[in-house]
């Protein structure tokens, strides 16, 4: 252990100057400081994806070899990555690494000494239901950890507490269906797959509390962000991203910008009428209202960091529905909107909404970090955000001021620049698809609608400073479908879209930009960020497009990912190639690191559908018995009779 | 006869390529396996037509990335929702798989199916019979 010793002196110093009083997860916060385990999605509490680790550093990372690998038996996307607990937090006699799986949702724990499965859960999910209203694949975002307990989040919207040493059920609760409160409020319609409304988050174990979300914004679901009770799965708050006060959790005193926000701050920005003209570059009030906000989306499925200093938590909200612009005049507050919201009550302290009245599904869901550092000058607890949008922001995470708001990809287009006192995009007529019309095709948007970047989180080196952002470089077109031209009017649990869209390369709409290939085609590009001065540092050029979450070591190592199934380690100050390694499948989790009786490990999940061929399955391994020696539980045959040309979790160190 | 002493030639020039510029020992082990699958299973003879036809397709499309590239947009598609959008749109890819579907034809072409001969072994049951008679 000595050359892994705990190292944490500057996480420490940074994130959490103050002691807190003792709190359900103080466990947690301590274990996320140890870099020997994985213990919160995003490393630490604030979103860092860094460790301490540096056994695997930048003079040896190209020896690093496959290790051992995994397979989940399941198909399709895998995002996310493992946990990895010790005795202290699990109860059992070893270090143990927890892993997940697309839809169904299948859990592992897996004994690190001896690699075989301690337990598996493997949920009963109506696949009929959930998996056609799940837009954009089967995904399952992975685990949280807190009070000897496992989280996972299951596609269905039920949320489940295991006991982390047998997997037993403690508790589980529908998200989708258990609302407390006024029943009027979701339109009495209930939630849950039968009306599109699914999950793919995380869960995020913050204090005593499990934090939530939800997905189905193109099914026109009126998402939230939800908090249960740890020790018995009750809800202790749920707060809409659109709607009355009382269901966004808005007080007299939420700011945005730094004024308040007001009553109905939500309800006023969903017009009823045509007179209201897009795009929104300023504010720009309703003449009449309408309740298009009761089929708003909002959705909320990313990454979420907490300050237990500020007692806030910081989230995103995803695109309004339907993505057909026309038919929702007005602001559409608070979709597309940064929340900082009380981790006790919900209350929301300040918010920001970064793309008024979406017209291309630039969902605000991305991870926010929250790093102390100088900006302009001046010392601030701040918080980056690099949104679907193309624009990276640096706010003041205390107050919600806007501190920095910069192109990251200088393809993009269909804004300017951020009005820095509004806060509004000065966008740009040509690329808005309001503006243009229901049944028109905008043309060389830039970014895509999956924007410059998705939900793979990037990370950050206290080391260098830098922020390493894995990005896309692709525009598109972009048609709302009227009703007239057969949009769907909103009907519970049908797709709720209505618009048609084409990417390419952006190089094919900026052939001068910078971060071009030499033959303009490259469709990602993995960059390292400068949040202060809100420029790219260094930019490597990727063909297919980095979809991984990025993991950035004291080594001076950063990994990544690409969508063509490379994984690779770059030097963290120079961008230089290290190492690259080809993965069975496109890799769309996200890097982990942990420590293993003195070896440094490196995890990553493979596995985006599109399987490679016969060679993924392993002779002699199909054929043994039941009660082959790798501690086979119920349904694990299955797993065996399945491990071909599935999710793999792949785990990389030195020889 | 004939076709047999072509395709050696055919393999001894495509090795000099093979070693200039080749695709990954990975690649290349993956394509054998998988066409040996494809082909009935792993034995001699298959890996004979599998291996010709690795290295016709190396010589069709000699840079690895170009293959790759070709085999990312064939693979991924078909995936549903808007990560397979990335792929279904791109045209490059698009013309990269051209060029490998008409590398394959030319490697099934050069590249016949080996045909297998096999002695028959003498059928136990039968010499156990004569025994008795």
């Amino acid at each position: 252990m000595s050359k892994l010793s705990f190292k944490s002196a500057l996480i420490a110093a940074v994130a959490l100057t103050v002691p807190m009083s003792a709190s359900a997860n103080d466990e947690v916060r301590a274990l996320t400081q140890n870099p020997n385990y994985w213990a919160f999605p995003g490393g630490n509490y604030s979103n860092w994806r860094y460790s301490e680790l540096k056994q695997i550093n930048t003079g040896n990372a190209s020896k690093v070899v496959a290790a051992w690998t995994f397979s989940t038996g399941r198909l399709q996307g895998h995002e996310g990555g493992p946990l990895v607990l010790p005795t202290s937090a699990t109860g059992l006699p070893h270090d143990t690494l927890y892993i997940h799986s697309s839809f169904p949702n299948d859990v592992f724990a897996i004994n690190l000494d001896t690699l075989e499965i301690v337990w598996a859960f493997e949920p009963q999910q109506d696949e009929a239901e959930t998996v056609p209203v799940m837009c954009c694949d089967i995904v399952n975002r992975g685990l949280g950890y807190s009070m000897g307990q496992i989280y996972l989040q299951q596609a269905d919207t039920k949320l489940v507490a295991l006991k982390a040493d047998t997997g037993e059920v403690v508790w589980d609760v529908f998200n989708g269906s258990e609302v407390t409160g006024d029943v009027n409020s979701i339109e009495g319609r209930g939630v849950g797959p039968a009306s599109g409304m699914t999950n793919t988050n995380a869960p995020h174990p913050i204090k005593d509390k499990v934090i939530t979300g939800c997905s189905g914004a193109e099914f026109g679901v009126r998402c939230w962000l939800a908090a249960y009770n740890a020790k018995d799965g009750s809800l202790a708050w749920r707060a809409f991203s659109m709607g009355p006060d009382e269901d966004i959790l808005f007080d007299a005193n939420t700011t945005s910008l730094g004024k308040k926000v007001g009553k109905d701050s939500s309800l006023k920005t969903w017009c009823g009428n045509s007179d209201w003209k897009a795009p929104a570059t300023g504010p720009n009030s309703c003449k009449t209202l309408s309740d298009a906000w009761k089929t708003g989306g909002g959705s909320t499925w990313g990454w979420w960091p907490a300050d237990f200093n500020e007692n806030l938590l910081y989230y995103g909200s995803g695109n309004p529905s339907t993505w057909n612009p026309v038919v929702r005049p007005g602001d559409n507050k608070w979709s597309m909107t940064i929340f900082a919201r009380d981790i006790d009550t919900g209350i929301a302290r300040w918010v920001y909404q970064m793309t008024p009245h979406d017209e291309w599904d630039y969902d605000g869901i991305n991870e926010m970090i929250l790093v102390d550092m100088n900006v302009k000058g001046k010392q601030r607890k701040a918080l980056v955000h690099f949104d679907r949008n193309g624009f990276a922001y640096t706010m003041d995470r205390v107050n919600g001021e806007l501190l920095v708001a910069e192109k990251y990809d200088p393809a993009v287009n269909w804004a300017t620049h951020i009005d820095m006192k509004t806060g509004y995009p000065q966008t740009v007529n040509k690329y808005s698809t309001h503006y243009n019309g229901e049944d028109v095709v905008s043309k060389d948007i830039c970014p895509a609608a999956l924007g410059t970047k998705d939900q793979q989180p990037a990370a950050y080196s206290p080391r260098t400073g830098l922020f390493y952002v894995p990005t896309n470089h692709v525009c598109m077109t972009y048609e709302p479908v009227s009703y007239a031209a057969g949009g769907n009017q909103y009907t519970a649990g049908q797709a709720y879209v209505n618009a048609n869209l084409t990417m390419y390369p952006a190089g094919a709409v900026c052939p001068d930009c910078p971060n071009n290939n030499a033959t303009k085609d490259n469709m990602g590009n993995m960059i390292a960020w400068d949040a202060d001065k809100g420029k790219i540092v260094w930019s490597i050029p990727e063909q297919w497009s980095v979809w991984s979450g990025v993991l950035a070591t004291a080594g001076d190592v950063v990994y990544y990912g690409t969508l063509d199934a490379y994984a690779k380690a770059v030097d963290a100050k120079s961008g230089k190639l290290l190492w690259k390694f080809k993965a069975p499948s496109g890799i769309i989790g996200n890097f982990n690191t942990w420590a293993h009786k003195g070896k440094q490990y490196v995890g990553i999940l493979s596995g985006i559908g599109g399987w490679a061929g016969a060679v993924v399955a392993i002779p002699g391994l199909a054929a043994a018995p039941d009660t082959a020696a790798l501690g086979a539980v119920g349904g694990y045959r299955k797993l065996l009779n399945q491990a071909r040309n599935s999710g793999v979790l792949m785990v990389f160190a030195l020889p | 006869m004939f076709k047999k002493a072509g395709v050696c030639l055919a393999l001894t020039l495509f090795s000099v390529q093979g070693f200039a510029d080749g695709y990954p020992t990975e690649e290349t082990i993956r394509f054998v396996l998988d066409c040996m699958v494809d082909l009935g299973g792993q034995n001699d003879h298959n890996m004979y037509t599998c291996v010709c036809r690795h290295d016709v397709i190396e010589k069709e499309i000699p840079v690895y990335d170009d293959y790759n590239g070709a085999r990312i947009y064939e693979r991924f598609k078909v995936m549903p929702g808007e990560k397979g959008g990335f792929f279904r749109d791109n045209e490059v890819g698009a013309e990269l798989h051209e060029r490998l579907l008409a590398a394959r034809e030319v490697a099934n072409a050069q590249c016949p199916m080996v045909k297998h001969l096999e002695a028959k072994k003498p059928d136990p049951s039968s010499e156990v019979k004569t025994l008795v008679d």
